[in-house]
């Protein structure tokens, strides 16, 4: 599931649950859409995620590139999520805290 | 072994996915150890679901094992085209923001989150066999009453 919140040119993408390939799929074009041309940095919040497969990395990938490694950054991210980012190798190209 | 078998489509990935978290929680693997199973599983079934068949209907066949020395075992077994996931490159983990590939890091997560993973064919089927070492809470799992 995704909440967003917008605040002073920052939207952030509250995600909650399994961000499993189904979900990531479900919820990925939509996301991409809605901050495609922006002039803002997102915020991907992920206390509420404890599952993450590679769907899910692959939309962080696209809005990364979207908006530049500057204007994105993944927050809150669980250990064990943690380390799925860094078996890919994200940690080096995008700002995860 | 039992096997789970289901058609090879989205909507019985939770199924398999289920069925082999359930067999884990029921040995007493920590929850970490599921996490990284359940991943590794996922990665390799959604794989199978999008590209084994060609479009073609299919099914797939699901096992799983415990070996005594600690060991979780996964079978994961389809009749598509033949695919030999130990020859799948890794993609660059080193490459810069704008020369990464999307393609090729659900496998790279499965061979980094087991232990093991073999590939055999044999006759029309693919069989990939996945391994994990497992730490089991004290005291809970099959093996309580045993010497």
């Amino acid at each position: 599931m995704i909440e967003y919140r917008s605040d002073e040119g920052k939207i952030t993408c509250l995600f909650s649950g399994r961000m499993d390939t189904e979900e990531s799929t479900r919820v990925g074009s939509e996301l991409i859409e809605k901050i495609k041309g922006q002039d803002l940095s997102v915020v991907f919040d992920l206390k509420e995620v404890d599952y993450v497969s590679s769907a899910f990395l692959r939309i962080c990938l696209k809005v990364a590139r979207e908006m530049g490694d500057d204007r994105f950054s993944v927050e809150h991210v669980k250990p064990t999520v943690k380390k799925v980012f860094k078996i890919a190798g994200f940690d080096k190209i995008m700002k995860i805290e | 072994m039992n096997y789970l078998n289901y058609p090879a489509r989205m909507e019985y990935l939770p199924g398999f996915l289920d069925y082999i978290r359930n067999e884990m929680i029921d040995l007493g693997i920590n929850m970490e150890i599921i996490f990284e199973v359940e991943l590794a599983c996922e990665e390799i079934l959604v794989n199978i679901i999008k590209y084994a068949y060609s479009g073609k209907v299919g099914d797939i066949d699901v096992g799983v094992e415990y070996e005594d020395e600690g060991e979780f075992i996964v079978y994961i077994i389809d009749r598509g085209e033949c695919f030999n996931i130990l020859q799948v490159e890794n993609p660059d983990v080193e490459a810069s923001l704008d020369e990464r590939d999307e393609g090729g890091l659900g496998i790279h997560f499965a061979r980094s989150l087991m232990d093991e993973i073999d590939y055999k064919r044999d006759e029309d089927k693919n069989i990939v066999i996945m391994k994990k070492r497992i730490l089991r809470k004290q005291g809970s799992g099959d093996n309580e009453n045993k010497k």
